[in-house]
Parts: structure tokens; sequence; C-alpha cells
């Protein structure tokens, strides 16, 4: 617990030697684990209190909110929308570490999966704040509490990435514009299929 | 420097710990909230409760929603499902139509008003927002309602039914066409533009249009808790702009949609900002994408396919 709390202070604070720290002790899946679940947890409900927020903006602008019948159900029940936050988080965790630990072994690094994977656990510890930020968002209401939720947000998203970087960098052992491309890989692999996918689509389209 | 390590230490474990929970403090008060009304679903300051605003945009027809050659339909089926839902909804208090339609068919101008009507029973309040025009089946559906709103210079009235046909049997004859109609019965083909009608079948139609006309008149009489005869008299079809409607008694207030959705919040009791939730609304994608193309094309098709089949049969009653 001691040293959980050590690392959580550290990746908020000092995250890149807290990294370096945490591959040399060799911090295990599981304590990264509980961080992501942390993580979630507040992100989901954090995400409840900023959609209430954006509900008082659609008051301010009447016809604004686009949603039917029966979605405020889902998008407001605290437990569907943790459940939800937990399980996409837990999946997204893996899948995405899995991603960027192949882009990055494509780019030479020398990680292994698990290093990647704990380090990837500890740099969504950001979005702990989600929570806090919604409740700001809601007593504000209206226009400002939307905006807030947005800025806010938005640096805590940029925050996340910066973690990532680093996480990435740390685990395979390069610099830190590699840990960027690393980063970048990915997408631009999907933007090349698409455009790929779109002109053969174009082509099959235009035959008799 | 051992004890001053391991104070920094502590100091560090300290703050993690508190921010934690700090954060898991915030997850459980904001839930708990917005778990309670009357914030619930809204927000602090916004009331639960719903208005719901439901669009009727172009020309009143029966079926889906979608695009004539002139324009945007409202289909009767797809808009009489949001009243009828937006009617059941517990938490929708008042339903504010927003009507921009110079009418349409008879019938489906009738569905809507019929499903005004259920949703009043189920005790909803029903503005109706009058927009550019509601002339006509747009005013049909209108008159249902608790209550009417419409800009000064908003085009309605226009009470009254119309049925036209073109006839080209001279213009066949001239180029020696000749058309050979099969049928079973002598009224069969009433309306066909390949001859003349007759005065028989001119009565049949002009009783039909009274017909629908009388239905026209009582159903504004009731909703507008006029006479008949006082509707009678503004009811032969002329247009009227919404200042002149509200002098008739046509209509009973002169505003906006914002106008229109306060008079709602105020009839339904509702306390504070009154959620207002657009039903039926398309996401970005699904007016970026496919509707547009989709239904445009369907239209065409479909105007093309309709022109085909009043050559050989009746077309529709049109409000």
């Amino acid at each position: 617990m001691a040293d959980l709390l050590e690392n959580i202070f550290g990746t908020l604070f000092r995250p890149a030697s807290t990294f370096g720290r945490m591959l040399e002790e060799r911090t295990s899946v599981t304590t990264a684990a509980i961080v992501v679940l942390i993580a979630c947890v507040c992100s989901g409900a954090g995400s409840i209190l900023t959609q209430s927020a954006f509900m008082s903006l659609f008051a301010e602008f009447p016809g604004f909110e686009p949603v039917g019948p029966g979605f405020e159900e889902m998008m407001f029940s605290p437990i569907a929308s943790v459940t939800l936050s937990v399980v996409a988080g837990f999946i997204g965790w893996v899948v995405i570490a899995g991603i960027f630990h192949v882009a990055a072994k494509v780019l030479g690094g020398k990680g292994a999966f698990t290093e990647m994977l704990v380090l990837m656990g500890f740099a969504m510890l950001p979005n702990i704040f989600q929570a806090p930020i919604g409740l700001i968002a809601i007593f504000s209401g209206g226009l400002t509490g939307a905006l807030i939720a947005i800025g806010l947000g938005g640096i805590l998203a940029i925050w996340v990435l910066i973690l990532d970087v680093l996480a990435i960098r740390e685990a395979h052992k390069f610099s830190t514009s590699r840990a960027i491309a690393t980063l970048v890989l990915p997408f631009a692999v999907l933007v090349v299929l698409a455009f790929i996918l779109m002109i053969v689509g174009i082509f099959l389209i235009s035959m008799p | 420097m051992e004890s001053i390590k391991a104070v920094m230490g502590n100091k560090r474990k300290v703050i993690a710990l508190l921010l934690l929970g700090f954060c898991l403090i915030s997850m459980v008060l904001g839930i708990a909230i917005i778990a309670k009304g009357p914030f619930d679903m809204g927000g602090i300051g916004v009331s639960g409760d719903k208005i719901a605003i439901i669009n009727i945009e172009g020309a009143i027809v029966g079926g889906s929603s979608g695009f004539g050659i002139f324009g945007a339909e409202s289909g009767a089926d797809d808009i009489a499902k949001l009243i009828k839902s937006a009617g059941e909804d517990p938490s929708v208090r008042a339903i504010i139509l927003r009507i921009n339609s110079p009418g349409g068919s008879a019938a489906a101008s009738q569905e809507l008003h019929a499903e005004v009507c259920k949703a009043r029973e189920n005790g909803k309040i029903v503005v109706a927002s009058m927009s550019d025009v509601a002339t006509s089946g747009g005013y049909y559906v209108a008159c249902g309602a608790d209550k009417i709103v419409a800009n000064p210079g908003t085009i309605t009235g226009s009470i009254g039914v119309i049925f036209s046909q073109l006839q080209y049997s001279e213009l066949l004859e001239r180029y020696g066409i000749r058309a050979n109609v099969i049928k079973s019965g002598k009224y069969k083909d009433i309306g066909s533009p390949l001859r003349n009608m007759t005065a028989e079948e001119q009565q049949i139609l002009q009783d039909m249009i009274d017909d629908i006309y009388f239905q026209f008149v009582h159903a504004v009489a009731e909703g507008r808790q006029m006479n008949e005869s006082e509707i009678l008299e503004l009811a032969d079809g002329r247009i009227l702009t919404g200042r002149q409607a509200k002098e008739l008694g046509l209509v009973d207030e002169l505003g906006n949609f914002q106008d229109a959705v306060d008079l709602a919040g105020e009839m339904a009791g509702i306390e504070g900002k009154p959620r207002v939730v657009e039903y039926g609304r398309k996401t970005f994608f699904e007016q970026f994408f496919g509707v547009f193309a989709r239904e445009l094309g369907r239209g065409v098709a479909e105007t093309f396919l309709d022109s085909g089949r009043q050559g050989v049969g009746l077309g529709s009653s049109f409000l």
C-alpha cells in the first residue's frame, strides 16, 4: 500500500523518475490494475457528472439536446456508467498497451509487454480527477459548467498523453521522439489503411 | 538525513492518499447530488421535468418522413409515433409542436391531430408554435393544442380542402391519341385525366370535399372552443397572418419559439429551467451522410411513381 501511494504521488508529480524506479523495482501488473480500477471508477463517475452539467447547458439552449427518449436512463445510471467505464477501461488498457508495444518494437524498442502494461496503467492516473471536475461542472451549471468540463477534461487528456509518452520511453528505453512516434504510428497506419480502403471502394463502385 | 527522507516519504504518501480521498469523495458527493430530485437528470437548478419538442416541417403526408421533389415532408407515421411517445413519457410535462408546414393530406393531418388530442387526454400540455407557415393541414394539427403561439408574420389559416386534377383529354385528341378504359363500375376512373369529368362525378367529389371540410371545421371549432358558425365564416380558405389570426381567435398568443417554451413550462407548472428535448432529432452523421442522399432519391422516385398512378386513378384530397 505504501509503495502504491509512493508510486501514485510519483506518477502525478515526477513521472519520468518514478516510471524508471517502478521498472527497477518490478512493480507488479496487479498494482497497476488497482490503479486502473480506481481511475476507471472515478472516470465513470466523472463522466456522469459531466453529462449532468451538459444537461443544464441544454436547458439554456432549448432544443439543442440531441438525445431521444430512453437514452437518459443509460446516461444517468451511476452503476451503468461506472461499470461500463471499468470494463471499457480494462479492455482499453490491455489493447492499447499491446498496440503501442508492437509499434515500439517496430521502432526498435527493448521493453517487455508487462512493463508497458504496468506503466500504461499508471499513466491512466490523471483520470481520477474526472470526478472533482464533474462536481465543479455541475455546481457551475449551464455554459460555464460545460466549458469547465471541456477545458479541464482537455488538460487531463493532454496529461495522460504525456504520461503515455513517458511510459513508452521508459519501458522501451529509447528517446522521447521515438516514443512520440510510437504513439503516432498506429494512427498513421489506420489513416493509410482507411485511405487505401476508400480508393479500393471507389474503384469497385466504378467498375461496370 | 534518514529522518528527513522518512518524513518526505511520508509526506508524499499522505498527499497521494489525500488526493485519492478527495477524488473518491467528490465522486460519491456528485452522484448523491444528481441522484436526488429536483436535481436529478438535469444538473443543479434544472428541473427533471421535460418539455418535448416535435418538429412538423414541410408537407404533411402519410407514411414516413423524407424528401419529396418539392422539399421536406413530415410523414404522419413518424410524427404520430413521436407525439405518442412523448404523450406516454411520464417525465414529459409538456409538448411543443413546432410547425412549419403548408399543409398536406387530410388523413395524415387527422392522424396527427388525433395523437395531439390523446396526448392532452394523458395530461400533457400541448402548445403549438408556428414558424413561417402553418396553413391548412398545419393549422389542423395546431388547433388540437391547448394553446397556439404564432409570430405576427406567420402565415396561417387556409381552413379548407382542395382537390385538383389535370385533364388532358383535348391534348390527346389533338394528337390523335385515344385511351381505352375497361372498368367494373362507372365511377371507377373518377378523376381520370383522360376524359372530361361528368356532372355526377363532380358532385361526388364535391360531396367528399365538403365532408372533409366539415370535419376540419368541426375540429377547429372544438379545438378553439368556438361555434362552428363562427369558424364557417373564416373557413373560406383565406390565409391570415399570425396577428390577424389572433384577432379572429384562431391563435392565442403572438410570440416566438422561446415564448412557446416559456408558456409551456408555465402551463405545466415546471419550476426552474425545464429540460427541453427534441424528439426525432437526427445525429450529425445521419443528417450529413445518410438521410438526405437516400431520401432525395426516394422522394424523386416516389413523385414520379405517384404521377404515373394519378394518371389512372384518384389523387389525394389535400388540406
